[in-house]
């Protein structure tokens, strides 16, 4: 037990090899998306030139006025670039996620249960965050 | 999934004016107003300020602000959120809520970037930042509600306690040491439960270092304070997670540092998301905003053999103390 508590993870080459193609994938996704936004190749449903009238107004204001949807509201309208655009920052916002699900997998097999149950509980915390069910509730 | 409903109808835009050759003049152009002109510094109202420049104008300076946020910020060895926030809240037109969505992305990028070669090198281990990114990130969720229903109830609440947070940071800066290799004579009873430890080599002689921590229920505790902390105003931790780990748990720097990077890239993401699903980050003010953080970051790294340090930590601990004397100033409406 003395020995192995220095030893790194098995599992960490490959997560941290995953991470870094997963996170490549999501920068180019962001660059792209981001390109077609500001370009008007698919036109935006705030106009661009009229951002600076809507960045400055407080969240619930600005959601209100720009009849903007929260949760998951903006795969709905990936048509329109800036939403688009969010699909990128959603990617790399997801990354993780993917990853510790690869770890969950690694420590089950590894036989460690108190690795799956910390890995199981930040998967879960993440998944509530990116659920919404947590704000609605808020609501 | 929940799904809220979309109640307001499409209508996409079609009047669209390109920036095409105008990038170039107003890369220049924004800078200069940004860092010179007398009506941006007394353009108090966020709306006179926003019509200063075109939405192309405020991206490029958002990109350029956050280029040089991101090279100092890796020479004074902090990651840029906590630079960000307080810089661009003060001094940009944006929405606090906005600029805050925004640095836990930039936050979250930065670690993303750099975690997968801090871990391939065993500088950062998954068994140290498993249980500090399940404590930092629980509490984060919790900071994230919190500070945007502080910022529904009135801004300047959000505004004036990050400007303290900031100058607590600029004291913790100048104050905090740190212990290359800390020794630790007993470890805890929790830190064995979870096998904590590891062996990294050490670049500069060829050593393999065998580490392992301690005082790990007094670290959760402080970790699940600076979770609380980086949700609530989208700053990433790693000035709090860096001393925690290494002076409070005895982790060696060059892993606590690694370690406290990597850990960001979870605890972030659970912020993140409950910003991203309240609609809180705005695509225009966060990708420039990532841009310029990561290529920023990747030149400062290049830049930071040839640098002094110390030099650096010096001006940006000025540059902190500014922006959280402005922080706080905008939130009595001086």
């Amino acid at each position: 037990m003395e020995d192995s508590r220095f030893e790194n993870l098995p599992a960490q080459k490959l997560y941290g090899e995953l991470l870094g193609k997963l996170v490549n994938v999501g920068i180019v996704l962001l660059f792209v998306t981001f390109v077609v936004y500001v370009s008007g190749l698919l036109p935006p449903v705030i106009p661009m030139e009229d951002l600076p009238k809507y960045w400055v107004m407080p969240l619930n204001e600005f959601l209100e006025a720009a009849g903007s949807p929260t949760g998951w509201g903006w795969t709905q309208r990936l048509g329109a670039g800036d939403y688009l655009t969010i699909t990128g920052i959603a990617f790399l916002a997801s990354v993780s996620m993917v990853c510790y699900f690869v770890l969950l997998f690694a420590a089950a097999k590894a036989g460690s249960k108190i690795m799956v149950a910390i890995v199981a509980a930040e998967l879960l915390l993440i998944l509530l965050a990116a659920s919404n069910i947590l704000q609605s509730g808020g609501h | 999934m929940q799904q809220n409903q979309i109640s307001m109808p499409l209508e996409p835009a079609n009047r669209r004016v390109f920036p095409g050759r105008q990038v170039g003049r107003g890369l220049l152009t924004s800078s200069l107003l940004l860092a010179l002109s007398p009506s941006f510094a007394l353009a108090a109202d966020a709306s006179e300020r926003s019509a200063l420049l075109p939405w192309w104008g405020w991206a490029m300076a958002l990109f350029l602000t956050t280029f040089v946020i991101g090279v100092f910020g890796v020479m004074a060895g902090i990651g840029g959120g906590v630079l960000f926030v307080p810089l661009v809240g003060s001094f940009f037109p944006f929405h606090i809520d906005f600029v805050r969505g925004a640095g836990l992305f930039i936050a979250l990028s930065s670690s993303l970037a750099a975690a997968p070669s801090l871990l391939k090198a065993n500088l950062a281990s998954i068994k140290l930042a498993l249980p500090v990114a399940l404590v930092a990130s629980g509490f984060s969720i919790i900071g994230a509600f919190l500070g945007l229903w502080l910022s529904a109830l009135n801004p300047a609440y959000i505004q004036g306690s990050l400007g303290v947070l900031i100058l607590m940071i600029v004291v913790i800066m100048i104050l905090s040491k740190k212990s290359e290799h800390p020794e630790v004579r007993l470890t805890d009873g929790l830190a064995q439960l979870l096998g904590i430890g590891g062996t990294y080599t050490e670049g500069t002689t060829g050593e393999e270092i065998k580490w392992t921590v301690h005082n790990t229920i007094k670290a959760m505790v402080l970790f699940a304070f600076v979770g609380t902390l980086a949700g609530m105003f989208g700053l990433g931790a790693g000035w709090a997670n860096v001393p925690v780990l290494n002076l409070v748990m005895g982790a060696p720097v060059k892993v606590a540092v690694a370690t406290s990077g990597f850990a960001l890239s979870i605890t972030d993401t659970t912020a993140a998301w409950i910003y991203l699903n309240k609609g809180a980050v705005l695509p225009i003010v966060t990708v420039p905003s990532m841009a310029g953080i990561m290529i920023g970051a990747r030149i400062g790294a290049k830049l930071l053999p040839k640098v002094k340090p110390s030099l650096i930590r010096q001006m940006v601990i000025g540059v902190l103390l500014l922006a959280g004397i402005r922080s706080l100033l905008k939130a009595f409406g001086i």
